[in-house]
């Protein structure tokens, strides 16, 4: 298991070259997103409240505003995700190097264990945001693919009005998602720090220890030689 | 050889402060989901879900709709800062880490002088 979890995180490059690409797929969607909202916007008010074609377009517009911000923090989360196990290659190196200059291996910190906890953690988070949003953003398409006109006219308990409810309050519980898996990889990122400082201290305090057993061992040699 | 380490050494600012600053994007973070949670998630649904747009555009100045629109238009434009500044408080926590590193370094530099020295037997 460790050994896996430790080759896991060599492939950091890999994550976050896949989480800068969803982020440049969220710029070109947004893009066209933006564009669409453009050409929807430049017809007459009138036209625009009762046509049925351009409801499908407005539709799309208002379901990519739902889950595409969840699609650009799923590509920041990998690029943090990414640093983490960086960092987490960084910190395995070092033990490695300690184990090998003081013949054991020395203590592992806790900090290195909850590095990836919380990394995997904040990538669920993220994940679970993203798979939410895509269903939020099912129900905006349909409450939006309604002319305005007949949104307008919907009366209380109607299925276009709890819909348009939905689409509203999930749009405030839904931000929990971005920033809570942000702050938990952040904890993995801060984590990983705090293992490589560990595994630098140690180094730095064992110093001593390994040159006085070199000592006593090129002191003990000329005399064994002897006898 | 154990050497023993039960603890990051706190001999820098830098690791003094940084748990301050974690604590402190939780907190803003933690703020602002129990909001949007408790707040303006259940007001989103009332006055977006359970009025028709007759009703929403006829409501008069002091009546409930206005207050939960009111909110709707508060909460979201102070909450967006205050995520970010936790957002930012975590970063300055990590930046505070990385700052621990060169110091850590340069200690560690001059022990290694030092040993090099016995080594060498000068």
């Amino acid at each position: 298991m460790e050994k896996m979890m430790q080759n896991m995180m060599k492939h950091y490059p890999m994550m976050i070259g896949m989480g800068f690409m969803l982020v440049v797929i969220a710029l070109i969607v947004g893009a066209f997103n933006a564009a669409n909202a453009a050409a929807y916007y430049a017809v007459d008010k009138a036209v625009r409240d009762a046509s049925l074609e351009l409801a499908q377009v407005r539709s799309g517009i208002e379901s990519t505003v739902v889950w595409l911000p969840y699609f650009k923090f799923l590509g920041v989360g990998m690029i943090l995700a990414g640093i983490t196990m960086a960092l987490g290659v960084i910190a395995t190196g070092l033990q490695k190097m300690a184990t090998e200059v003081l013949g054991k291996a020395p203590p592992k910190p806790r900090s290195a264990m909850l590095m990836r906890a919380w990394m995997m953690l904040g990538m669920l988070v993220i994940l679970v945001g993203f798979i939410v949003s895509l269903g939020v953003a099912g129900t905006a398409s349909s409450v939006f693919s309604n002319p305005i006109i007949a949104i307008d006219a919907a009366e209380s308990g109607s299925a276009i009005l709890a819909g348009l409810g939905s689409v509203h309050a999930a749009a405030s519980w839904l931000e929990a998602f971005k920033f809570v898996g942000v702050g938990f990889l952040f904890m993995g990122i801060i984590n990983g720090l705090a293992s490589i400082l560990y595994a630098l201290n140690l180094q730095r305090q064992a110093l001593p220890q390994v040159v006085q057993k070199q000592g006593a061992a090129r002191s003990t040699a000329p005399a064994m030689a002897g006898d | 050889m154990a050497v023993p380490l039960t603890k990051l050494d706190k001999e820098t600012r830098g690791l003094k402060f940084f748990p301050l600053f974690t604590v402190t994007g939780w907190v803003l973070i933690g703020f602002s989901i129990l909001v949007q949670a408790l707040v303006l998630s259940p007001t989103g649904a009332a006055y977006w879900g359970g009025n028709p747009k007759a009703a929403r555009d006829a409501a008069a100045s002091g009546s409930e709709l206005l207050g939960q629109l009111a909110a709707l238009a508060w909460w979201p434009r102070l909450l967006a800062p205050l995520t970010f500044l936790g957002v930012a408080a975590f970063m300055v926590g990590i930046a505070l880490l990385f700052s621990a590193i060169p110091g850590i370094l340069e200690r560690r530099t001059g022990g290694l002088k030092k040993a090099i020295a016995l080594m060498s037997g000068r």
